[in-house]
């Protein structure tokens, strides 16, 4: 690190719950270069939050300029909140995929293959995914729909903003259960 | 104006590369066509819940599923491939990660397509 950052939160955030909650905002959130987790680490996660990470390689020292406040300042917004919801989503579905490929590809293997796929996937464990799955698909979906809207042009207003949001929140949520209601219809359980 | 150095035009660095706009309209054309593919594929899913073999071989070759099922495979991993080299762009910011991480994800999508497509055809024809 050619220079170390200089919030005054610095100090005060170095505790272990800051680390981990620094660890995973970084993962998930912020920059993912070694300087950058070094950094997360270093300032005990919730400083970072006011500090540009430092590029070494930029000719102009842009390292230690301060930024406007950043997700954890804000109070929680609808807008924000789904707007994150929908990359993470997105990078599950990913793994979704790969299921969908391992339980296709088990069938080709024989019956005996198929019917541990099937097993693996009926288990609680593999409800839980599947479900987790599932919610993920309808919500990446719904809000899927609502960022083509905004690519037409139409829902900017915060009105339409948040009666949106809420409606793909509740959509979703509906329609996860609603299919594992009827998948447990169907395998006989209700 | 241009505003990038030689070196930063010679490396590709800047807004959106080259090609923004195609992969930005490539990803929302795969999104229209995940829409009734998916909600498809969840119903048919849940049809297959605890379902044997023969059942499923019936279901993966039945009139139109392996054309939907392929339309489907395709749709999911090019987008989801489009989705990720987004993120790795946002997050990934050392250069030689960001390349590797990027090939890794294509061409992982694509063996993943091309697996998948290979099952379903060998499910749909026998053997």
């Amino acid at each position: 690190m050619s220079n170390q950052p200089q919030s005054p939160l610095i100090a005060s955030s170095k505790s272990l719950i800051g680390i981990l909650v620094g660890i995973l905002y970084d993962a998930v959130i912020i920059d993912l270069t070694p300087a950058g987790v070094y950094q997360f680490i270093w300032c005990g996660g919730a400083a970072t939050a006011f500090v540009r990470p430092s590029y070494e390689d930029q000719p102009m020292a842009t390292g230690n300029r301060p930024l406007s406040p950043h997700l954890q300042i804000y109070r929680p917004q609808i807008t924000s909140f789904l707007s994150i919801i929908h990359r993470l989503t997105g990078v599950a579905l990913v793994g979704g995929a790969l299921i969908f490929t391992y339980w296709i590809s088990s069938a080709t293997y024989g019956p005996e293959v198929f019917a541990k796929a099937q097993s693996v996937l009926g288990s609680w464990f593999g409800r839980l995914v599947l479900f987790g799955m599932t919610f993920a698909l309808y919500y990446h979906l719904a809000n899927g729909i609502r960022h083509m809207a905004w690519d037409v042009g139409w829902g900017y207003e915060m009105s339409k903003l948040t009666i949106t949001g809420w409606l793909v929140v509740l959509f979703s949520g509906g329609m996860t259960v609603l299919t594992f209601v009827a998948a447990y219809v169907v395998a006989g359980v209700l | 104006m241009e505003m990038r150095s030689s070196l930063a035009r010679v490396r590709g660095l800047g807004g959106s590369k080259e090609g923004g706009i195609g992969h930005w309209w490539a990803e929302r054309l795969a999104a229209i066509a995940l829409v009734p593919l998916t909600l498809w594929f969840i119903f048919s899913a849940v049809l297959m819940t605890g379902a044997d073999v023969v059942q499923f071989k019936a279901w993966v070759g039945a009139y139109g599923n392996p054309v939907l099922l392929i339309l489907f495979t395709i749709a999911a991993y090019h987008h989801g491939q489009m989705g990720m080299t987004v993120i790795i762009e946002d997050y990934v910011h050392h250069e030689a990660a960001n390349l590797i991480a990027i090939v890794l994800v294509k061409l992982g999508a694509f063996f993943c397509a091309t697996f998948t497509i290979f099952c379903i055809a060998r499910l749909t024809f026998g053997g």
